[in-house]
């Protein structure tokens, strides 16, 4: 099974995983707020920390050591309870990770694949560099890679793709779960090319540079929350969608020069050029904290 | 809670149908069958590429530059041939069969230049699918002929002409009585009693013999029967020849038919037809007895006039039919020769009046030269024998008149060949490694290349001094192929073909060819994807 | 007595003794398995019929007498020729080729089943007219094939009796008869009498066959020239046979005393008008002499056994022959039948003859033997005046076999067997007979076996040879007057030769399965062979 039909069955897997995810967790069970990052960002005071007696230990959740949260303070009888940790209007860092997935009428592209669409894993990270009001702007850096393997009339072609881009996400928030984006970034894609052609026994090579632009724009909803006292710990389903544009590389193969067994002064195997470009979309799942 | 478990179902299925839509041009998913069909031209390589319906034309620009031009030719390619002078290309497509829609594709006849400027000089469309094509050695007629569809009339020929790219290709179903076209013969011009002299077309079925006028293709053909054999099997034809017999006299221009597994030939003469009849000829039938199955046949001039030579090899003769009186001579060699060349115009100092023929055989060493114009009363005196020590499987001609007096003849089995010399007599040979040679002559006849396919080792032979030059490439060879280059030089195309996890592919070793020198070669892999994107 | 039948030549002496020197014309139509001479329209009497003759009369005294002389054997299914046509039958396809010898244009026509023998219809007199009929001999009848004026040829089919295998035909085609000649079958049977005759009458529009029988194997039948009679030579007799809408047998004459005596022993000739039937018997010094309107016998006795009795076309000379005496009798018809002393004798006592040969136009005869090896052959001067009965012998250096005289009278050919001495197969002379000239003499590489000559006046003979070991074939081409001989090979066995006077060619038919026939043009010398008539026929355009 080649890299890319692998890719099929993990995207779906994640895709579930990512639906399942987005269960509504049942009522009553509210976790309690737990303080979410950004220093600069005036939030509520906490309610005061007393130690709480040993009988009355927090349950684990996650791992986290219960020890860790100081316990509710339990003062005399009649004193007020406090009030629940509120969710920090917007996520301080976070990280996705899914899958991108592009339309990518190009010839050159059609040496690699039977489809013109591109599938690829994407990773994704982000920190708020700023906030008012609904609005946020964070910095965005992604990480797209691909493999994809064909054949072209019988001879076997391989290609695969790096792109790394980076660029600001400008958020809208429309509740802390909730917020749309846009992102527009820039990059660099690396393309390498191998046909295993049957006449030299050697495997031809084409590898090239890119630049990458894309533009997209996406929703996320916070759909797990556990922060707690040491800190935030939101999951997030992200959906977005743009337009990826790249430079175009020439598909000109040759064997590697310390090809041994391929044969002198091969002359370059000309297929064209190859270019990413088309619209896209991500789907991923990710963690804020 | 309930939105968004729909959304998520949504998500997963938008993601499978998307992973699933958008083709790529579906001629990358076409492979390459071999053995892939390589025609040398005077100017480019043709290479076949049926799967795409298209024709490959390698040509050299300067140095080892190769250029790939891809011309697209009818649908479902049936067979390609090259015109004799190896100018032209003449490939046949069945089209789209059955047809079902209107703009499904006629069978179709695309005609492309082999020069240096490849090119489609025209494209006939025919009405029907066939399957055979015969080519007019002088460039005036293409014949498609031998049916292959579903319901057909494998007696219909379509005469295209060529000196017309613009005439639509006649139709014409010739008489039968059970037999169908199997070989096709254009004459040259041939004087007939009742008219201007005309080139016939000789069309040999299974059973009979049947002249169509080219002058005159609508006219009705002349069909000749076959006798039976001894044997009382119904007659075949194995083989035709021609000839025009006396320039000055109009009426006996004759053909000759072999017969298969008989030692009976016809001749055919084109007699005066009858006075109350508007034809241009009437055929008058004798037959001749030649004492054994011949093996090949051949008009020649003689000095006792024109006859009819017969090789028999089981009788180790030849036997000489006067085709007026079919009176028969015979003439004893020391072998059983069974292949008849006329070399006359090839020899520099031709004899006046009589022929001069190179004798060879398959199953005999040896070659001899009959000068026929002894053999009036002294026939033993007229057969002159070589021992060169092979057995002769193919005479290949050079091309031109520089080096026409020269001629290669190969072996089946031995590894090596000859180059003879008919003007001094002498013979060349040329040793090889191994068995298994081919031979190829350059078009402009200076050069001959010999090539043991599924090797990488080639030679270069320059006629004018027999200088061999041994060549190895770096893959194995299946063709190699001698064409002009466009800046004026001349090159050759080793051509590789690889066949590998059920499909094939083809490259190729670009050489100069006035000086092959593998320290300056270039290698071009997958020829196949040329034109593609 | 010896086995050979007395057999009329086909296309070797029917061509010299038909009637109006259309060598080979009608008469190859007879020859066409039919006595040649006798069945195209000759008359048996003239020569062929003569020999055969018994010489055998010295019982217990002296040297053994010399056998009796011999007749050369024809050959079937030779092609007759009518006009400038030639007529061929292949028996195995039932189809009759007409060949044009001037264009080689054929013509194909069905006949019955297994056609073998061709006889001519058309009188020879007549140019416009060419007409032939054939014997199928497996389905029992016989085909009528004319030319039509446009091309093609009708057919009519009438039924014969079974087992016919000879034609005669009357002088104007107007009647045939089929017949069977028991030396034509091997081994019969004594009790096949071959005794059916049918005659068919073939005037236009009145066809009709009748069958007969007639007399116990019948060795010739013929018609008499004014078509009212014909007459079947049998062994007890002559039948006559009434030509009419209702054709009879009408009498049976018997032609000697003994009619039971060895009819292998005799020769009986017609003559043309039918009046008399000339009688010769082995060792019988008497010619007899038949009346065939009444039958009455009477004899005219010569000077010893005849060995030889030739009666002229016109039936008004008959030449005999006495061997033992080296005598010529010279005997007007009918005058030598009641008057002994009409006739003249030459007795040439220094050389031995016992055959005779005359031409066409009376003129010459020639004499010789070919019963004992002898080369010697005497020419004899019959024309009327001073040089009446004169006569010279030349040698043609081997052995006689058989003379053929010229129509004219100014030549003759000479067939001889080889001598010992002699490495050639076979050897023929062209001799001039009116002039002091010496024979031409020609070894040939293979036995001759068909002679024709070209009518008067006579410049062309052709003579067919044939070796079937040696596979050598041929025919010779000899030029009168000046004696020249040319040979042209031939690529098959020849069967037979005759002339196509009005196409000015000659030509020689030849053993082939898909027929084979070589024409020569007689003034040019040159050849041109046709191979495969029903393939030629079969050629489509």
């Amino acid at each position: 099974m080649t890299p890319h039909t692998a890719l099929r069955p993990a995207l779906a897997l994640l895709l579930v995983s990512a639906a399942a995810a987005a269960q509504p967790e049942p009522e009553g069970q509210q976790p309690p707020a737990v303080d979410s990052a950004g220093d600069d960002a005036p939030v509520a005071p906490p309610p005061a920390a007393e130690p709480a007696p040993a009988a009355a230990a927090a349950t684990p959740v996650f791992g986290f050591d219960a020890t860790a949260y100081p316990p509710a303070a339990v003062s005399d009888r009649g004193a007020e309870p406090k009030p629940p940790r509120e969710k920090p209007p917007v996520p301080r860092w976070q990280v996705f990770a899914g899958m991108r997935g592009a339309f990518v009428d190009d010839g050159g592209y059609n040496l690699f694949s039977e489809r013109d669409f591109a599938g690829q894993g994407s990773l994704w990270g982000a920190r708020t560099v700023y906030h008012s009001g609904d609005v946020s702007i964070a910095g965005a850096l992604a990480f797209d890679a691909s493999a994809h393997d064909s054949t072209i009339r019988g001879e076997r072609t391989s290609l695969a793709l790096y792109r790394l881009t980076l660029g600001p996400e400008v958020r809208l928030h429309f509740a802390p779960e909730l917020y749309v984006y846009a992102r527009p970034s820039a990059g660099v894609l690396r393309s390498v090319a191998t046909l295993d052609e049957s006449t030299t026994g050697s495997s031809l090579h084409s590898n090239g540079w890119l630049v990458a632009i894309d533009a997209f724009a996406g929703v996320a909803a916070d759909v797990l929350d556990l922060s707690g006292e040491r800190g935030e710990l939101r999951f997030w389903v992200a959906a977005e969608g743009g337009y990826g544009w790249t430079s175009a590389t020439d598909l000109r193969f040759l064997p590697d020069e310390d090809d041994a067994s391929a044969p002198n002064r091969v002359a370059a195997l000309d297929l064209g050029s190859l270019a990413q470009r088309g619209p896209g979309f991500r789907l991923a799942i990710g963690a804020s904290f | 809670m309930r939105f968004l478990r729909t959304s998520s179902a949504a998500l997963v299925v938008a993601s499978a149908w998307l992973s699933g839509c958008g083709d790529r041009p579906d001629h990358w998913d076409k492979t390459v069958e071999l053995p892939v069909k390589q025609l040398g031209l005077t100017g480019s390589v043709a290479v076949v590429d049926p799967s795409l319906d298209r024709v490959l034309m390698l040509g050299v620009a300067s140095g080892q530059n190769l250029v790939s031009t891809p011309l697209g030719v009818g649908k479902n390619i049936v067979t390609a041939v090259a015109s004799p002078d190896r100018g032209t290309l003449f490939v046949l497509s069945r089209g789209v069969q059955p047809r079902r829609n209107p703009e499904d594709e006629r069978p179709s006849l695309t005609v492309i230049d082999g020069g240096l400027e490849p090119k489609r000089l025209a494209r006939y469309s025919l009405t029907d699918p066939l399957q055979g094509l015969a080519i007019d050695p002088e460039g005036e007629w293409a014949v498609v002929f031998d049916a292959g569809g579903i319901v057909v009339n494998p007696n219909e020929l379509i005469l295209v002409n060529l000196k017309d790219a613009k005439a639509e290709p006649l139709s014409k179903t010739i008489r039968s009585f059970g037999g169908r076209p199997e070989r096709l013969t254009f004459t040259s011009e041939l004087a007939v009693p009742n008219g201007a002299p005309r080139r016939l077309l000789i069309v040999e079925t299974g059973q009979d013999v049947t002249l169509v006028d080219l002058s005159a293709p609508t006219s009705d053909e002349v069909t000749i029967p076959l006798p039976k054999t001894p044997t009382g099997q119904p007659g075949k034809p194995a083989q035709v020849d021609f000839h025009d017999g006396d320039p000055d006299d109009p009426t006996d221009a004759r053909i000759a038919i072999r017969l298969a597994n008989d030692p009976n030939v016809m001749l055919a003469e084109l007699g005066t037809p009858p006075s109350n009849e508007d034809k241009p000829f009437r055929v008058t039938l004798n037959v001749a007895d030649v004492g054994g199955v011949p093996s090949d046949i051949a008009f020649v001039q003689t000095d006792g006039g024109l006859r009819l030579a017969a090789l028999v090899p089981s009788g180790y003769r030849a036997t000489l039919v006067d085709p007026s009186t079919t009176v028969t001579e015979t003439v004893a060699f020391e072998r059983p020769y069974s292949r008849l060349t006329r070399v006359t115009d090839s020899v520099t100092n031709k004899p006046i009046q009589s022929d001069v023929a190179l004798l060879w055989s398959n199953s005999a060493v040896g070659v001899a030269f009959w000068s026929l114009g002894k053999t009036s009363g002294t026939p033993f005196r007229s057969v002159d024998p070589y021992d060169i020590g092979i057995s002769v499987a193919r005479v290949t001609n050079v091309p031109g008149d520089k080096y026409a007096h020269l001629k290669i003849l190969e072996s089946a089995s031995a590894p090596e060949f000859y180059i003879l010399d008919l003007d001094k007599r002498q013979s060349f040979p040329m040793l090889t490694n191994a068995s298994g040679f081919t031979l190829d002559v350059s078009p402009d006849g200076e050069r001959a290349w010999a090539l043991r396919p599924g090797t990488p080792d080639f030679a270069s032979i320059t006629l004018s001094d027999l200088h061999p030059t041994s060549l190895t490439v770096e893959r194995d060879v299946s063709a190699v192929h001698e064409l002009a280059r466009r800046d004026g030089g001349r090159a050759v195309l080793a051509i590789h073909a690889v066949y590998r996890d059920g499909h094939g592919a083809l490259g190729a070793t670009v050489l100069d060819a006035l000086a092959p020198d593998t320290a300056k070669s270039r290698f071009y892999p997958g020829l196949m994807f040329g034109g593609l994107r | 007595m010896n086995a050979l039948k007395t057999v009329a030549a086909l296309g070797v002496l029917g061509s010299l003794l038909a009637p109006l020197g259309a060598c080979g014309s009608s008469d190859d139509s007879a020859a066409s398995g039919a006595p040649s001479d006798g069945g195209g329209g000759g008359f048996p009497g003239t020569g062929g019929s003569g020999a055969a003759s018994g010489g055998s009369t010295m019982s217990d005294s002296g040297p053994p007498p010399p056998p009796p002389e011999q007749e050369v054997e024809s050959s079937f299914r030779a092609p007759v020729t009518t006009g400038r046509y030639v007529w061929s039958a292949n028996p195995d396809s039932g189809r009759v080729a007409l060949i044009d010898a001037v264009t080689l244009e054929l013509t194909i026509a069905e006949a019955g089943f297994g056609p073998t023998y061709l006889a001519a219809l058309s009188p020879a007199d007549d140019d416009d007219s060419d007409a032939a009929i054939v014997l199928n001999v497996l389905s029992h009848d016989a085909t009528v094939f004319r030319r039509k004026a446009g091309g093609g040829l009708d057919t009519l089919t009438l039924p014969t009796h079974q087992g016919a295998n000879s034609w005669a035909v009357s002088h104007d085609g107007s009647w045939a008869i089929a017949w069977t000649d028991a030396a034509r079958i091997e081994k019969p049977d004594p009790t096949d009498g071959f005794q059916d005759v049918t005659v068919l009458s073939l005037t236009p529009g009145k066809e009709s066959s009748t069958r007969l029988s007639v007399g116990y194997r019948p060795t010739s039948v013929v018609i008499a020239q004014d078509a009212k009679r014909a007459f079947a030579i049998t062994e007890p007799g002559i039948s006559v046979i009434a030509l009419s809408a209702a054709p009879s047998v009408t009498a049976l004459f018997e032609v000697t005393d003994d009619p039971l005596a060895d009819p292998a022993s005799r020769d009986v000739s017609v003559t043309p008008d039918g009046a008399l039937a000339l009688v010769r018997r082995d060792g019988s010094s008497a010619v007899g002499f038949v009346d065939l309107e009444t039958g009455a016998r009477t004899e005219r006795p010569l000077g010893g056994p005849i060995t030889d009795l030739d009666l002229h076309p016109d039936g008004k000379i008959a030449l005999a022959v006495v061997r033992e005496k080296s005598e010529l009798w010279v005997l007007p018809i009918p005058e030598a039948q009641t008057d002994p002393s009409a006739g003249d004798m030459l007795a040439i006592p220094t050389e031995t003859f016992g055959s005779v040969s005359a031409s066409e136009d009376g003129s010459t005869a020639l004499l010789f033997t070919n019963a004992t090896p002898n080369d010697r052959l005497s020419i004899v001067d019959l024309r009327a005046g001073a040089d009446y009965l004169t006569h010279r012998t030349v040698s043609i250096k081997s052995p006689v076999l058989a003379v053929f005289p010229a129509a004219d009278g100014q030549h003759a050919l000479a067939l001889g067997t080889v001598p010992q001495s002699s490495t050639k197969q076979g050897a023929f002379s062209v001799i001039p007979t009116t002039k002091l000239l010496s024979p031409k003499v020609v070894g040939t590489d293979a036995p001759p076996v068909a002679v024709a000559l070209s009518p008067a006046p006579t410049t062309r003979g052709l003579i067919a040879i044939r070796d079937e070991q040696k596979k050598k074939y041929g025919v010779y081409v000899a030029r009168m007057p000046s004696l020249q001989v040319d040979l042209i090979p031939l690529a098959s066995p020849p069967l037979s030769t005759g002339m196509l006077p009005q196409a000015k060619r000659g030509y020689v038919a030849q053993k082939h399965p898909e027929g084979r026939i070589t024409f020569i043009d007689l003034e040019d010398g040159s050849a041109r062979t046709l191979t495969g008539f029903e393939l030629g026929a079969k050629v489509v355009d």
